[in-house]
């Protein structure tokens, strides 16, 4: 299956703020307070609330679980960076699919059912908040609020999920399924659940088939050239694997002030949402640049190498 | 239907290699053919979980037998989704003849679709009440079910589970092929697995989806759908692996689309649906006028049944009043996120019997919705190709195209 294809935007919104204010604190070495102790601390409306973002896409239900709110509005980033205005989709909507990871879904959402059905002495379920119970939630309603009527999936999967999300995205663009697809994750904790790591995040990438990107001008970031999903005990040996000889361990929680400062990073996270695409990010600012091994055999590519505990990923990208 | 050629690229055929189910007609998929077939239903009164305020108490629910108690109790499975997935996969595989040695050897991948799964409950296989005790494990980190099914079988490189909704498992199914016929897989497990409880009929209760009766699917008295639960999987392979047999079936094409409409109503003008039958056909290579069969949606509610005619009318003309239809939801209910799936396995079924189920509860089709639906009895028929379709909640749309390959057919990549 070969198909090149472009980054050409990201939305991301994030409890230190969207895609610009992020860097900034990044740069900064800033970390957010709440960001290990759990969502009690955001308002009930979640990040939208707390970042004050009044979108138009907010508005298409009475309802939406935060998840769902953070993906319409990351999404809404994404092209506005990738330079997809609503009237290039609503050209042609079956061009543009979503692909999203969800491995919690709408928890909110869940509790605030709980809490409802028990104050109801368990005998009525609002039909509102059961409608949005669904996983997919945050893809679907990002769909109704752009009108993106392309493929429109929501996954879930093991500790390497952010590189397999993007080989998922990849096979949408390169078997014609369609020629735009944004992807990433829009995750949220729920309450009770505070020891994950990480708090509400969406963060979704533009990947465009190349030809496309440049037929219309596209400003392209990076391309997105290989992802390689392997397991410790079946992986079959890889010639520039054992080169990968990290500078050091990044402790968990992962510190973003860490990764400010980072050249190459071991993620080396239990948690399945440790490996998020967020990382993309500091590849296209150049904040994590090639390893020696690479460069000494020009390949060109930034390499970003990823271990989860189910075994050694490459995540590469190259310039474009 | 020939191999397709991408950039000048042969694409491997893939080709039904196994299949498993559990579900409300039986504990493999022999019975629930059988009982398809035979016009059985599995809808009963729900066992599991309390009755209460609920709109309609009947479902398909699994009740487990002896033997799946000991499969579970011999795997300390403590969840109906890892249990009715693990049942299946494992049927699917002694249908394919693989091991899970063998399997070992080979590049292989799993694709499974759920809707809610077991989010709303506790893990427990008997049960299935609401719960939301702050520190209960409701199972809603589909990375844990994943992880269990992945290490089961010893899947190497990707385990992922889809989550569209009540297009999940047509959806997984249309990803595994793509991930052979495209991406070098040599196998991959793939199909569906959902469980019932009381949270899910309490909220559609609310919704007003569940029928106070039984599911009538394109009757005028349609006035909502029943739920079930269970697996289908199909086990995926390249056809270089397949064994010498006169006929396989090949799962030859996959669409997705999205409505963008509604949170939970489909969009009425079907376009969404059109466009993702349309592209399953051109994944196949396959016109409209080669389709002999297609497995409805087929839920049963006023909107989803309308909707489905306009498509199929739209793509097909008046042809859609020629092509035996058919919907096996009022047998086994609507599996949510197996549904696909399930329907998979009795479409491919079909081409290999050259059989349609019969549509339950039918006494007339509704003549606002001329379509040739099968009722009453199973009828033969001659079926090269078919189509499996699904729509889900959040509009997400999914079609698979399945059809017959005889021997001389067979390239052997």
């Amino acid at each position: 299956m070969t198909c090149d294809i472009l980054l050409t935007g990201i939305g991301l919104l994030s409890p230190l703020g969207g895609k610009e204010s992020f860097f900034r604190a990044l740069g900064e070495g800033a970390e957010a307070p709440w960001r290990t102790a759990g969502n009690a601390s955001l308002p009930p409306g979640g990040l939208t609330e707390l970042l004050g973002i009044k979108s138009p896409g907010l508005q298409i239900a009475r309802y939406l679980d935060p998840l769902a709110k953070n993906a319409i509005v990351a999404l809404e980033e994404a092209m506005g960076d990738a330079g997809i205005g609503p009237q290039a989709v609503a050209q042609d909507p079956y061009g543009f699919g979503i692909l999203l990871a969800a491995t919690r879904g709408p928890g909110a959402t869940r509790d605030k059912a709980y809490e409802q059905l028990r104050a109801r002495q368990g005998k009525l379920l609002s039909s509102t908040l059961f409608s949005n119970f669904g996983y997919n939630i945050a893809a679907a309603t990002a769909a109704m609020a752009h009108g993106i009527k392309g493929p429109n999936l929501t996954v879930a999967g093991r500790s390497n999920l952010s590189l397999l999300l993007l080989r998922r995205a990849r096979q949408l663009l390169a078997t014609g399924r369609c020629h735009t697809v944004f992807t990433g994750f829009s995750e949220s904790l729920v309450n009770g659940r505070a020891a994950r790591p990480v708090s509400e995040w969406s963060c979704i990438f533009c990947l465009e088939r190349a030809e496309r990107a440049r037929q219309r001008g596209a400003r392209a970031g990076v391309v997105l050239t290989e992802i390689e999903l392997e397991s410790p005990g079946l992986a079959r040996p890889r010639p520039c694997a054992p080169a990968f000889r990290l500078p050091r361990a990044i402790p968990q929680p992962l510190p973003l002030a860490a990764l400010a400062a980072a050249e190459t990073l071991d993620l080396d996270l239990g948690d399945p949402l440790g490996i998020g695409p967020e990382y993309l990010p500091l590849l296209q600012a150049g904040r994590i640049k090639a390893t020696e091994c690479l460069q000494g055999e020009k390949t060109g590519y930034i390499v970003l190498p990823v271990s989860s505990r189910h075994g050694l990923s490459l995540f590469g990208v190259a310039r474009a | 239907m020939g191999d397709t050629l991408e950039r000048g690229v042969c694409l491997p055929r893939v080709l039904v290699a196994g299949l498993g189910s559990v579900s409300a007609l039986g504990e493999n998929t022999a019975q629930l053919w059988d009982g398809l077939l035979a016009g059985r239903t599995g809808i009963k009164p729900v066992a599991n979980f309390r009755q209460e305020h609920l709109r309609n108490v009947l479902a398909g629910e699994i009740r487990l037998s002896a033997a799946q108690r000991e499969y579970a109790e011999r795997y300390r499975l403590d969840s109906r989704i890892a249990l009715f997935a693990r049942l299946a996969i494992d049927e699917a595989l002694r249908d394919a003849g693989w091991t899970r040695a063998y399997l070992q050897k080979k590049k292989v991948g799993l694709v499974l679709g759920t809707s809610l799964g077991m989010s709303l409950v506790e893990k427990s296989i008997d049960q299935l009440d609401e719960c939301g005790g702050e520190q209960v494990d409701t199972y809603d980190d589909f990375a844990d079910l994943v992880e269990e099914l992945a290490d089961a079988y010893r899947v190497s490189s990707e385990a992922l589970i889809v989550t569209t909704a009540c297009a999940a498992g047509t959806n997984a199914i249309g990803i595994a092929k793509d991930m052979i016929r495209h991406e070098g897989y040599e196998v991959v497990l793939c199909g569906g697995v959902d469980t019932l409880d009381r949270m899910k009929y309490l909220g559609h209760s609310a919704l007003n989806t569940l029928t106070p009766t039984l599911i009538r699917p394109f009757t005028p008295e349609r006035d909502g759908t029943l739920f079930g639960e269970g697996a289908g999987i199909l086990v995926l392979e390249r056809e270089s692996l397949a064994r010498e047999l006169p006929t396989h079936v090949a799962c030859a094409g996959a669409g997705y689309s999205c409505d963008a409409h509604h949170i939970t109503g489909p969009d009425p003008s079907g376009a969404g649906a059109v466009k993702v039958m349309g592209q399953a056909l051109e994944d196949a290579g396959i016109q409209p006028q080669d389709v002999d069969h297609i497995n409805l949606h087929g839920s049963g509610t006023p909107l989803n049944d309308g909707m489905e005619y306009a498509a199929i009318r739209e793509l097909f003309g008046p042809a859609a009043e020629r092509i035996p239809v058919s919907s096996i939801k009022p047998a086994i209910g609507h599996v949510m996120g197996a549904a696909g799936a399930l329907e998979a396995v009795a479409t491919v079924l079909s081409l290999r019997d050259q059989k349609v189920p019969p549509t339950l509860n039918v006494v007339a089709p509704d003549p606002e919705l001329p379509l040739n639906l099968v009722c009453g009895e199973a009828r033969v028929a001659a079926i090269e190709h078919a189509l499996s379709n699904s729509f889900g909640f959040g509009g997400c749309n999914g079609a698979l195209v399945f059809s017959r390959v005889s021997a001389d057919q067979r390239t052997d990549l």
